[in-house]
């Protein structure tokens, strides 16, 4: 097992490397300056040109891409072109909320998308399992910006139940649990506006991989030998389907650190998504590379993560 | 069996936080309420550099307005008149200098006294060779900046320290232009950042963290939550403090996307939202406590010209367009008349404006087909359009940015109307804002020909930087030694030294302006603000409400 993670460990960096070729080439040949924003009728032609030396944008692209990646090797990940501070501490600020975020929103996936997933697969093509399956094509379907604003409108302002906007409540002085409690009750409506898409995703799978396992040689065994309909459930398919989503969690792992761009800005919730978004407008590539980077190796360990619980779940594979 | 538990465990759990976390929120809703606070939305993130010589975003500066204060302060007339940290100052008369009183009583958020020797530090943090924010040219003209810029001199030479309160300052020259433009007037605190590198100051705790950040202003920072918020609290040591400025305790300002600010702000849960899009104005109207204000903003758009291109290098055909686009229909139709007309590149509200000039500058589509004839384009093959003076078909491209919705629309107005004065457009698919700057702004560019921009305007009324022959914004490549010597004239010459004078001047220049057309001067869109009425005493002018220099008065019911 410790020779498959090393020997899969090993074989993301080329990957990384050619990522981060890949991403460097494509934004050197995007149109757009990174300079062309910051002008207004006071940059005059020696400050711009002082910028571009300061970020080292008057070295041809190889040079720059060689001490980007010498300094990104080192950790230190540059000085943002639009806001001239480090790049990490742009991140630390908001990695943080936007894993919060994640995390909960993944949470109200699994537990809402497993379920509903059974609860369809156990009564194929029912009215039950009509309803769930239209409600999944709607769920699927509905753009995250209205599913947003939906529950901002139900719950933030007619039900008042949760916060409309922002990760915490300002000026609140709030300390330890009462603090952490203000987090959570803010992150709700983000998060479950996250969950809706996966959710309608997910109990398809669900749905799918479960009506899957019933039709099975091994399903037909345990019934035959004359196990409750309930253990037959437990013992028997589910634990064979819920193999599938074991990939689908790998991906999901990888994406908790990109954050959410829609979601992100309609909630005023200051993850790396809308960082990222800003970053794209006015093409402040140290911070783009950044992310970018950072998002494609989570995903990268998030993969390798899945393929070392498929032993767990599913003894019949092994890593030697 | 053990899955099982731990499933119902975990779902359990969530829901009581979730139950708790909403008991907890609404039970501290009451804490704030003897506070005087309002709440205020920004449509985007701030940067989070509060510092008056670092920031760059139009977001910080609304939290630096009201955290730093400055010499003086600007008029409804766009001039230089308000006492803010000087209790006052005068010009010599051949403007090539100005003597500078503060006032005693001013002190630093940390309760240091606020003297000269802050004013001083600051104009030398800007002039230093390190410094990497882009407002030299407000200390360039201090005689001897230039040098101690560039590392000749150790000190400003034009700056003479009388006392702890009292100043002069020489200027390189005489210099009609207003005050605001040649002197840098928002101090730091010297003692907080004397002994600290200038280049890398960004990064430094005194500009980026709550605890560290002091002011000069009417607020003071209390907390910044990157992307979130910024909460501004009263400052005890304003010099206003003592006549009870400012009135409220607290201003709470909020990252906030504009649909949901505007619910928002429906529902009384922010008192306050800024800068709002002309399509939005109907649908505040109807709400009930909101009121709306609207003025003039200081920026304008633009059809900007490549005067250097074959094709437009001619000024009756730029004259031509000029009088070919229905500029009023933008103004009623796109912008549902929350804008204005604008014929001139002097704001309409600023003193120095000609109303008189308006006249030359209308729709007129005959006059538009005359001067095309006059200059040679003549419809030769019966198409409809006209052909260029060797007969060969004439097509003009347009380009435009994403991102300003009324913009976007106009492109398809000024198409209509030139097609309809015969002049065929190629009207091309709008870019990211940052890709067309990019090109426009490239002196080697040969491919653009028209396209769509905007300008923020300063308080003074001098075109040199936008309209300038060498002037790095003067992507329309438009060189006339003319403009140049009347520029000139209207900030050295003697007849400039008067208000009368120099308005006259200006005016002169305008004209010139009109005539060479090196842009068609669209509209200049209002500045609208929506507060609940609960808040009192809200002024506005063309910076809006929260610009205005009497938010220190406001009060809420």
């Amino acid at each position: 097992m410790v020779k498959y993670i090393t020997r899969r460990l090993l074989g993301t960096i080329p990957m990384i490397v050619l990522i981060s070729i890949i991403l460097f080439t494509l934004l050197q040949l995007a149109p757009g300056d990174p300079l062309a924003g910051k002008l207004d009728q006071h940059a005059d032609a020696n400050y711009i040109a002082k910028l571009k030396e300061d970020f080292g944008l008057d070295k041809p692209p190889v040079e720059q891409f060689f001490f980007w990646a010498k300094n990104f090797v080192q950790g230190n990940f540059g000085v943002s072109f639009d806001k001239k501070v480090l790049v990490q501490d742009l991140l630390s600020e908001r990695i943080g909320k936007t894993v919060f975020l994640g995390i909960v929103s993944l949470i109200f996936t699994y537990m809402i998308a497993i379920p509903l997933g059974i609860l369809s697969a156990n009564k194929p093509y029912s009215k039950l399992d009509y309803t769930l399956t239209s409600a999944s094509f709607i769920g699927f379907s509905m753009p995250s910006f209205f599913a947003g604003l939906l529950l901002i409108y139900l719950f933030g302002f007619q039900l008042g139940w949760f916060p409309y906007s922002g990760s915490e409540t300002e000026a609140s002085g709030y300390e330890g649990l009462e603090y952490l409690m203000d987090r959570l009750h803010h992150v709700i409506l983000p998060a479950m506006t996250l969950a809706i898409i996966n959710i309608a995703q997910y109990n398809r799978y669900v749905r799918a991989s479960v009506l899957d396992a019933k039709a099975q040689d091994y399903t037909r065994t345990a019934r035959s030998k004359g196990l409750s309909e309930s253990k037959v459930l437990r013992k028997h398919v589910l634990r064979n389907a819920l193999i599938p989503l074991v990939t689908l969690f790998g991906i999901d792992l990888g994406l908790l650190l990109s954050g959410a761009i829609i979601t992100e800005t309609i909630f005023g919730f200051p993850g790396v998504g809308q960082l990222y978004i800003q970053s794209i407008t006015t093409r402040d590539y140290p911070v783009v590379m950044a992310i970018t980077m950072m998002t494609s190796m989570a995903v990268l360990i998030g993969n390798l993560i899945a393929d070392i619980l498929y032993a767990f779940v599913d003894p019949r594979i092994k890593y030697d | 069996m053990k899955k099982r538990k731990i499933g119902i465990l975990s779902l359990a759990v969530v829901m009581g936080l979730s139950v708790f976390a909403t008991a907890c929120a609404s039970k501290s809703s009451g804490d704030g309420a003897k506070k005087k606070s309002i709440t205020a939305t920004m449509n985007s993130t701030f940067d989070g550099k509060f510092n008056p010589a670092l920031y760059d975003s139009i977001y910080d500066a609304y939290i630096l307005d009201q955290s730093f204060a400055s010499l003086w302060k600007q008029d409804e007339k766009l001039e230089t008149s308000i006492p803010d940290l000087a209790e006052s100052w005068k010009e010599s008369e051949k403007k090539d200098g100005v003597t500078i009183k503060l006032r005693k009583d001013a002190k630093w958020s940390d309760g240091k006294p606020l003297t000269v020797d802050d004013m001083i530090f600051t104009w030398k943090f800007i002039a230093d060779k390190e410094y990497s924010g882009s407002r030299f040219e407000y200390v360039e003209s201090i005689k001897g900046a230039k040098e101690y810029h560039e590392g000749k001199a150790k000190e400003i030479e034009g700056i003479k320290r009388v006392d702890d309160y009292n100043l002069e300052l020489t200027f390189d020259k005489s210099d009609a232009r207003d005050l605001s433009t040649k002197v840098w007037s928002t101090p730091m605190p010297k003692h907080i950042f004397e002994n600290k590198p200038v280049k890398t100051l960004e990064n430094d705790p005194a500009v980026k963290k709550a605890e560290n950040i002091v002011t000069s202003g009417p607020f003071t920072i209390k907390e910044i939550k990157a992307g979130e918020f910024v909460v501004l609290e009263k400052n005890k040591n304003f010099y206003g403090a003592a006549e009870g400025k400012p009135k409220l305790d607290q201003i709470v300002w909020k990252v906030l996307q504009e649909d949901v600010a505007i619910g928002a702000l429906k529902e009384g849960k922010v008192d306050m939202v800024s800068r709002i899009k002309p399509s939005s104005f109907e649908t505040i109207k109807g709400f009930k406590d909101v009121e709306l204000v609207e003025d003039t903003d200081l920026g304008y758009q633009y059809l900007g010209f490549r005067t250097d291109h074959p094709k437009l290098a001619d000024k009756k055909v730029r004259r031509a367009i000029a009088y070919a686009i229905n500029r009023e229909q933008m103004v009623t139709g796109l912008l549902k008349g929350h804008g204005t007309l604008l014929s001139t590149p002097v704001s309409p509200k600023s003193w120095a404006y000609s109303k008189d000039l308006d006249a030359d500058y209308s729709y007129d589509p005959a006059k538009a087909k005359a001067l095309l004839a006059e200059a040679g384009y003549k419809d030769t093959n019966g198409d409809g359009f006209v052909e260029d003076p060797a007969g060969k078909p004439y097509v003009l491209s347009l380009e435009f940015p994403k991102g300003n919705q009324v913009r976007e629309q106009s492109a398809k107005l000024i198409r209509e109307d030139l097609e309809k004065a015969g002049i065929k457009i190629d009207l091309k698919q709008p870019k990211d804002f940052a890709a067309l700057a990019e090109t426009v702004q490239q002196k080697a560019d040969k491919t653009m020909e028209m396209w769509l921009m905007g300008w923020t305007t300063d308080v003074d009324p001098n075109p040199k930087n936008i309209y300038g022959s060498a002037a790095e914004s003067n992507y329309y490549r438009w060189k006339s030694p003319e403009s140049d010597k009347s520029i000139s004239v209207s900030m050295y010459d003697q007849k400039a030294f008067t208000k009368e004078g120099r308005k006259a001047l200006i005016k002169d220049w305008t004209k010139i302006f009109q005539q060479d057309s090196p842009v068609v001067l669209l509209y200049s869109q209002n500045v609208i603000d929506a507060y609940n009425k609960r808040i009192t005493g809200v002024q506005y002018d063309y910076r809006g409400a929260l610009g205005h220099p009497s938010f220190v008065d406001w009060d809420v019911k």
